[in-house]
C-alpha cells in the first residue's frame, strides 16, 4: 500500500512540476508576444513619423535613443537596489516612519525623501510600489511622488537662477500645498485595501 | 521640439484657455528640466506672463503622459489616474495662485 501511495505522490509530483515547466513556458511565449507587440507598435510609430516630418526624422531617433540608453543603464542598477531594500528593509520600519500611524513627521520625511535625489520619475515608480507594498500610507507616497517630480533642489536652484527667485518661492509653497492636498484627498477617495492585492 | 512653436502655445497674452493649453502641452511633453527651465526664462525675458509658464512647469514635471505606462505597471490604474489628474487640476491652481501673488 504504502509503495502504491509512494508511486502515486512522485506521479503526483512529476504532473506538478510538467503544470508548473508548461505554466512557465506560456509565460515566456506570452512575454516574448508582448514584446513583438511593442516593437511593431513602435515600428510603425517610426514610419508615420518618418513620413509625416523627414527633415526632423534625424533628431527624433537620437533623442530617442539617448533615452533609451539612458533607460538601460539606470533601469537594472534601480532594480537592483529595489531588490536590496526589499530584503533589507523591514516592513515594520518603513509602516512606523511613513504608515497611517506617522502623522506629521511622516509628511515631513517623504518630503525630505523626495527633494533629495535627482533621478528622473520612472525611478520614482518602482520605489513608490516598494513603500506602498511595505505598508507606508498612500498619502505619504503621493507626496513623495509629487515632491521628487517638481520640487527637487538641484532643479530649485537652476530655475531661481533662469527665472527669479520669487517665482520659486511661491511656486515652492504652493506647489507644497497642493502636493499635500492630493495625498490627502487621494487617500480619502481610494480604498487602498482593495489595490493592495496587487501589491502583495 | 522647437522654441518658435513653444513661444506659439505659451507667448501672448494671458488667457484661461492659454493656461489650460499650457498645461496640458506641459504634461503632453517630456523635457528636461534642465532644459526647460532656461527656456521658461528665456520666454519670460520676451514677455510671456507668469501664470502659464507656471502652469507649464508644473505640470511637466508632475503629470508625465510619456511615463504613464511605467506608473501603470508600478502603481495600478486607480493611482495613476487619480494622481495625474488631480496634479493636472492643481497645476492650473498653482499657476493662477502665482499669478496673482507675483
Amino acid at each position: 500500500m504504502g509503495a502504491a501511495k509512494n508511486i502515486e505522490n512522485t506521479n503526483g509530483k512529476e504532473n506538478n512540476q510538467k503544470i508548473q515547466a508548461e505554466k512557465q513556458q506560456k509565460k515566456i511565449k506570452d512575454n516574448l508576444k508582448k514584446i513583438i507587440k511593442t516593437l511593431i507598435f513602435w515600428g510603425i510609430i517610426l514610419a508615420v513619423f518618418k513620413y509625416f516630418f523627414p527633415e526632423r526624422f534625424p533628431d527624433a531617433v537620437s533623442i530617442s535613443v539617448r533615452y533609451l540608453r539612458e533607460m538601460v543603464m539606470i533601469f537594472p542598477a534601480v532594480l537592483v537596489i529595489m531588490g536590496l531594500s526589499d530584503r533589507w528593509v523591514p516592513t515594520a520600519l518603513v509602516e512606523k516612519y511613513l504608515g497611517y500611524n506617522s502623522s506629521f513627521k511622516g509628511k515631513f520625511l517623504a518630503v525630505f525623501l523626495g527633494t533629495l535625489p535627482t533621478g528622473p520619475m520612472y525611478i520614482a515608480f518602482p520605489i513608490a510600489a516598494e513603500l506602498l507594498r511595505k505598508n507606508a500610507s498612500l498619502s505619504n507616497v503621493i507626496i513623495f511622488l509629487g515632491v521628487w517630480a517638481s520640487l527637487k533642489i538641484p532643479q530649485l536652484g537652476v530655475e531661481i537662477q533662469f527665472i527669479g527667485l520669487k517665482f520659486s518661492i511661491l511656486r515652492f509653497i504652493f506647489t507644497l500645498i497642493s502636493i499635500f492636498l492630493i495625498g490627502f484627498i487621494m487617500e480619502k477617495i481610494i480604498n487602498l485595501e482593495k489595490i493592495n492585492k496587487n501589491f502583495k | 521640439m522647437t522654441p518658435e512653436l513653444i513661444k506659439e502655445f505659451l507667448g501672448g497674452d494671458f488667457s484661461l484657455i492659454q493656461v489650460g493649453a499650457a498645461a496640458l502641452f506641459g504634461a503632453v511633453m517630456m523635457i528636461p528640466s534642465l532644459i526647460a527651465l532656461p527656456l521658461a526664462g528665456s520666454l519670460i525675458d520676451a514677455g510671456a506672463s507668469y501664470t502659464p509658464i507656471a502652469a507649464f512647469i508644473t505640470t511637466l514635471t508632475m503629470v508625465g503622459f510619456v511615463t504613464l505606462p511605467v506608473e501603470l505597471k508600478e502603481l495600478g490604474k486607480k493611482i495613476t489616474i487619480y494622481r495625474n489628474s488631480l496634479a493636472l487640476i492643481f497645476a492650473v491652481v498653482i499657476a493662477f495662485m502665482i499669478g496673482v501673488f507675483i
